[in-house]
């Protein structure tokens, strides 16, 4: 059977798990950028607590995915709440990171500017700051769903959903007759999955971007800032991290 | 092409592929040996790319350019420049190295020994005015920007180079720092008579460094190369007298020199004297005021009959604090110090800070007044006078760079 | 020039303190992880099963196997990686470096288990098989880490270096990779923990290492052997990566912050 062959046969099934993928991917990623950008929030204005939260979302990260999940396991049985509570966790770290470091580097005179003209404490972070932060929280957020796409896979062989099931049952049966067709679905899929929402969150950045109306249509087409599989996103689990 | 030539460049240009224009076109210029060429014009004009390729970090495309009698294209660039000093903005210090591990980078590569390198660093650091025992072993970023462009100017004389090739060197600097570190660096080229090729978008820089400037147009074209006085008295065109910009006589102060003009004499009295002697003194002499000096010859204030009140019985803090410039500043300088101090003299001091004589405004408005004589007697004689003022109307690029000139 | 005297200049203070402070905490993390995990196995009764895969032979042939492979791959990658980041910054193959920026994006979409089935599909179950997954995951960072590191070295900086007379090769060694060594032992630090992370996989094409402990804990579903495992290979990564932060805070030029 050829790959396309393969793929027409299974293609409900195929769709359904990369839907399942998709969502689990979102779910995890949506919990981090709540929990993440709170956290953010909370910590960015004090030096120590800031170093405390990101070196232990650091050292989340830096435990091996297998490792995570089955530590997750233990008290929380098999099957989809350890992966959502695992991938979670993953996707901490960028945006922890990003939220902080967005949030400190606005012009100091802008947060000033909106107590000066009356705004309160948390009217100036909602209204001024996170909206000009949001670039750079953005990027984190892309940054933890890439990782969170791949990882994903992996969470299959503890009951969790998506297209690592097809990769682990072609592991299962090495040598058989679909075990290519199945880790190539599974592989390929999840790779064009990442690509895709990546894809998506870059539009919606175009599309949130602060004072988009105001410039012409033109640079928007330039998108916005560069997704932070660059220097920012590779030394992930390296550098500001542990300082 | 006369024995003293040190650099010439023939023909020579610079075209980058999937450009039409070419960034340099067919410039010729010859420059002599010990002189200070200053290559000045807009920003982007190829002024940095025609000195790059001096030393080859730029391989032009077409044309000849000798160093000291050899085609530069017949060298190994490397070889080629560890024979050409080069110094540019912020110095370009290696973070990461030390001071003395900057200044001593050519001659290790040049296999100097360990000692000689070492004194070698000392002598240099000492002539660019940082104590070596204290700045040796400090990083870059210990330094100030003043202090870094000292350390890049010694790191470019390490090998004792004939030719330099100094590319906006004291750019990055605040004005005041500008001009000491210029000030210092004249003093070291009388020394040194090196030659050098300056490179700056700033035309009283040109003025006050160049012993001949070239001002550039588009594509490096040379539209006027002169000694200063003859540029601001003479410039070729309409877009040269636009560059030189308003006020070409008051910029005519950066020409002269303090000790080119005279001075006077100042009745001097010492710190510890009575007011009483210094009452006589005025009376005696006749003069405006008295300059109160420390034991060392330091001049300290001005002090003159209406600041001295009945029964006072020391000179400590009366007077206005006099103002000092040295020989080798401009009147340019001496002007801002006067105006600075409020106060119609400056006091010419040397190096010690030792009292040397008095530079009144009377004498700067003569000078003033000579140089005024020269430009009417050009105007004169000119058919057509080059506009005093920028026109606004005129090509942005030519009005941009006059407004950089007179905002700084 | 009184007035700019920096705290006294000459000497730059020892940089151990520093370094202590900041990398105290992890060490004490790690141990207090391993003792607890200790303490709890102990004081539970194993069976049969629990008692074949916690015994010290087998920990310290798992934990044997996981470093080999660790090892291994980072020294291969770095090798590669560094050696092919600057071959992909030098003027003449300058052009070639987006490309090989994009290629290691997509690589990086790439499942790592996918990637390990895949290979073991074409080339079979076994050591080796396991080397190139790891060394094909881990070469990324250190790639893109060497591309940008070099890169963001102040241009003016390699011109002052070419401009007094060094040569490319000394411009190189000198100028560029002191700068630049920040940035890559980021890379190598990344690559190394990936490896640790990806090296767990090998477990699923019969290559041991840590991993191991952790399928066999989740098939015959003794949580000792799950756990003991989880936390084993979290410490191994934990340290690991402490330990290149270690390193690379020492071998940090001095002047660079």
């Amino acid at each position: 059977m050829t790959f396309l062959q393969f793929l027409e046969s299974r293609r409900d099934l195929v769709l359904a798990q990369t839907l399942e993928h998709a969502i689990i991917v979102l779910m995890s990623v949506a919990l981090a950028t709540v929990v993440g950008v709170g956290i953010g929030v909370a910590t960015y204005r004090r030096r120590r607590a800031r170093a405390i939260a990101t070196a232990i979302a650091a050292a989340i990260l830096t435990i091996p995915s297998f490792a995570l999940l089955g530590l997750m396991i233990a008290p929380l049985g098999l099957g989809y709440l350890p992966a959502l509570v695992a991938l979670s966790l993953y996707a901490l770290l960028p945006i922890i990171r990003n939220t902080v470091v967005g949030l400190t580097g606005i012009d100091p005179a802008l947060p000033e500017a909106a107590r000066g003209i009356g705004m309160s404490r948390l009217r100036s972070l909602v209204t001024v700051e996170l909206p000009l932060a949001w670039p750079v929280i953005l990027t984190g957020i892309r940054v933890s769903t890439q990782m969170t796409v791949g990882i994903a896979a992996i969470a299959a062989y503890v009951g969790g959903p998506g297209l690592g099931n097809q990769i682990f049952s072609g592991l299962a049966n090495l040598g058989g007759v679909n075990s290519l067709n199945k880790a190539l679905v599974g592989t390929v899929g999840v790779v064009v999955l990442a690509l895709a929402i990546d894809g998506c969150l870059a539009l919606l950045g175009a599309l949130t971007r602060p004072g988009r109306r105001a410039r012409s249509a033109a640079s928007g087409r330039r998108g916005p800032l560069r997704p932070a599989r660059t220097p920012a996103a590779v030394s992930l689990t390296a550098t500001g991290a542990h300082r | 092409m006369t024995d003293d030539v040190m650099i010439s460049l023939e023909n020579v240009s610079k075209r980058y592929r999937g450009q039409k224009a070419p960034a340099v076109e067919n410039v010729s210029m010859t420059i002599r040996r010990g002189e200070i060429v200053v290559l000045v014009g807009p920003s982007g004009c190829g002024k940095t790319t025609t000195m790059k390729m001096i030393n080859r970090l730029i391989e032009p495309s077409s044309g000849r350019i000798c160093v000291d009698g050899a085609d530069v294209t017949s060298l190994d660039g490397t070889e080629l420049r560890r024979r050409i000093g080069y110094v540019i903005q912020q110095g370009g210090l290696f973070p990461h190295m030390s001071v003395a591990t900057n200044v001593g980078m050519v001659p290790k590569m040049l296999g100097w020994s360990r000692r000689r390198i070492d004194e070698r660093v000392d002598e240099l650091l000492h002539l660019v005015g940082l104590e070596p025992g204290q700045y040796r072993n400090r990083l870059p970023r210990q330094l100030s920007g003043g202090q870094q462009q000292r350390v890049g100017v010694a790191r470019a004389l390490a090998a004792d180079p004939p030719v330099m090739l100094m590319d906006e060197p004291f750019g990055a600097t605040d004005p005041l720092t500008r001009d000491r570190l210029q000030n210092e660096f004249l003093r070291l080229q009388e020394k040194l008579q090196k030659t050098i090729v300056f490179v700056t978008h700033d035309f009283d820089e040109a003025i006050k460094m160049g012993t001949r400037i070239a001002v550039l147009g588009e594509r490096s074209r040379i539209r006027q190369f002169d000694t200063p006085e003859r540029l601001l008295a003479e410039p070729a065109d309409k877009t040269v007298g636009q560059f030189i910009g308003a006020g070409a006589a008051l910029k005519q102060l950066n020409l002269r020199r303090v000790d080119a003009v005279e001075w006077n004499e100042a009745e001097l009295m010492h710190r510890d004297e009575s007011p009483t002697a210094v009452l006589r003194r005025l009376d005696e002499s006749g003069a405006w005021a008295v300059l109160t000096v420390d034991s060392e010859r330091r001049p300290l204030r001005w002090v003159g009959p209406r600041d001295l009140e009945p029964g006072q019985t020391s000179l400590d803090g009366v007077g206005i604090p006099v103002a000092v410039v040295e020989p080798r500043a401009t009147l340019q300088d001496a002007l801002d110090a006067m105006l600075g101090a409020g106060c119609g003299a400056s006091v010419v001091v040397d190096d010690d800070g030792r009292y040397r004589g008095v530079l009144d405004i009377e004498s700067l408005m003569r000078a003033i007044r000579d140089m005024r004589e020269v430009e009417r007697d050009r105007d004169r004689g000119m058919a057509e006078a080059p506009p005093r003022l920028p026109r606004q109307s005129d090509g942005s690029r030519d009005s941009a760079s006059v407004r950089t000139l007179e905002s700084r | 020039m009184t007035a700019s005297t920096l705290a006294a200049g000459t000497a730059t203070p020892s940089r151990w303190p520093g370094l202590l402070r900041r990398h105290s905490a992890m060490p004490l993390v790690i141990a207090a992880a391993l003792l607890g995990t200790y303490l709890w196995v102990r004081s539970s009764r194993l069976d049969d099963i629990e008692q074949r895969s916690l015994n010290a032979t087998t920990l310290l042939r798992l934990l044997r196997q996981h470093l080999e492979l660790t090892a291994v791959t980072t020294v291969v990658v770095v090798v590669l990686a560094v050696g092919a980041g600057i071959l992909l910054t030098r003027p003449a193959l300058r052009w070639l470096a987006p490309g090989a920026t994009a290629l290691a994006n997509i690589g990086q979409a790439t499942p790592a288990i996918g990637l390990l089935v895949l290979l073991s599909i074409w080339l079979g179950i076994g050591f080796t098989t396991a080397l190139i997954g790891l060394i094909a995951y881990a070469v990324l960072p250190v790639l893109q880490n060497t591309i940008v590191g070099i890169n963001q070295v102040d241009r003016s900086l390699v011109q002052a270096g070419k401009g007094i007379g060094m040569s490319p090769l000394a411009v190189l060694v000198r100028v560029e990779l002191p700068l630049a060594l920040p940035v890559i032992m980021a890379g190598i630090r990344t690559a190394l923990v990936l490896a640790v992370g990806v090296a767990t996989l090998a477990a699923f094409i019969n290559v041991g290492g840590l991993g191991e402990l952790i399928v066999t804990g989740i098939k015959l579903q003794r949580a000792s052997v799950l756990v003991t495992g989880a936390v084993l290979t979290a410490a191994l990564a934990l340290a690991l990566d402490w330990l290149g932060g270690l390193i690379s805070d020492l071998l940090r030029p001095r002047g660079v912050a």
